[in-house]
């Protein structure tokens, strides 16, 4: 097998940031050539040199594993990152967004029932539970790197991300399911809340994306 | 020796292999198997996935590189890491002299 067919099939068998794989790719690319120049000095023929430049390399199942792991965990790193200075950005957005143009929420035409502001109260608090959860799993990411493998590692981290962007759906869900239920148009408080609001279910819905890409990635593990 | 007892230990080759120095990839596999007189014989692309991991792990810092006319990424040691290898060091001269009395030299 020569190098590039190697690669190739490296590549073939990784999913994830396109950017990060072939700066992995890159890397694995060089060592096999250095290793390969190496043969080639001792006096080796190019197709034999490269050869065992690739044997020893490893096969390619066993190393995709490690790559993949690699791979989802940057992923993994990048939505944490979004998931905790992205949610609670919009929730104070929204709220300062509300106070500019709208006023207060005693200025509201229609009664609120006690059950929804019970809901609206356990809502708001987990929007903050959230990012937490995020802040957490990125500090056990780092404390993991030095005690666990890339594999496991990559297990552990997509089960916090999947918490944390469950939980981050599921409030704003029950925020805007509720609010609806109650009186739609508060939904549509003012034109910057609405379009606030939107960006908020479109950041929800990339996390989700995010977080099943990286479940994708960590899923696809030879184990 | 064992291959097995050696992999054991791969995180903390990896960072006795960087002290004092920057190296790239297939530089840190050589430096490995010279000090271990090529008793690690772990295969070699799992060494890229696990300086990653030390570098994640705020152990390493890393950076691309033009080494011998070639763009190679480098790696080296950060202050985390020197701690960690100076912790590693010390608990495996602990490890070896209560071993070696049980064991005898």
């Amino acid at each position: 097998m020569t190098i590039d067919s190697y690669l190739g099939e490296l590549d073939r068998r990784l999913s994830g940031c396109a950017k990060h794989k072939a700066d992995l790719l890159a890397e694995a690319r060089d060592g096999l050539h250095d290793a390969a120049d190496a043969y080639r000095a001792g006096g080796w023929s190019d197709e034999d040199a490269e050869h065992r430049a690739v044997t020893e390399f490893g096969p390619v199942g066993l190393l995709a594993r490690d790559y993949q792991a690699e791979l989802g965990m940057f992923s993994g790193v990048r939505t944490l990152w979004k998931l905790v200075i992205g949610v609670p950005l919009m929730q104070a957005s929204w709220d300062y967004a509300r106070i500019l143009t709208f006023g207060a929420w005693t200025q509201l035409p229609t009664s609120t029932p006690g059950w929804y502001r019970v809901l609206m109260h356990v809502s708001h608090g987990a929007v903050f539970v959230v990012p937490v959860i995020g802040l957490i799993a990125l500090l056990c990411t780092r404390w993991l790197s030095r005690r666990l493998d890339g594999v496991r590692i990559a297990r552990i981290c997509g089960l916090l991300i999947a918490g944390a962007v469950g939980m981050n759906v599921a409030t704003v869900g029950t925020l805007i399911g509720a609010t609806g239920v109650v009186d739609v148009s508060r939904l549509f408080l003012s034109v910057p809340c609405a379009l606030l609001m939107v960006a908020w279910v479109a950041l929800s819905v990339r996390l989700v994306v995010l977080a099943r890409r990286s479940w994708g990635g960590y899923a696809t593990i030879v184990t | 020796m064992k291959a097995d007892s050696l992999r054991g230990h791969l995180d903390a080759l990896l960072l006795a292999v960087l002290d004092g120095r920057k190296l790239h990839g297939y530089a840190i596999i050589e430096a490995l198997q010279l000090r271990t007189d090529g008793a690690l014989d772990l295969p070699t692309g799992t060494v890229y996935p696990a300086l990653r991991r030390l570098e994640r792990a705020g152990y390493l810092a890393s950076e691309w590189d033009v080494v011998g006319g070639r763009k190679r990424r480098t790696y080296r040691l950060t202050r985390s890491g020197l701690q960690s290898l100076a912790a590693e060091r010390a608990e495996w001269r602990e490890f070896t002299m209560v071993i070696g009395g049980v064991l005898g030299a």
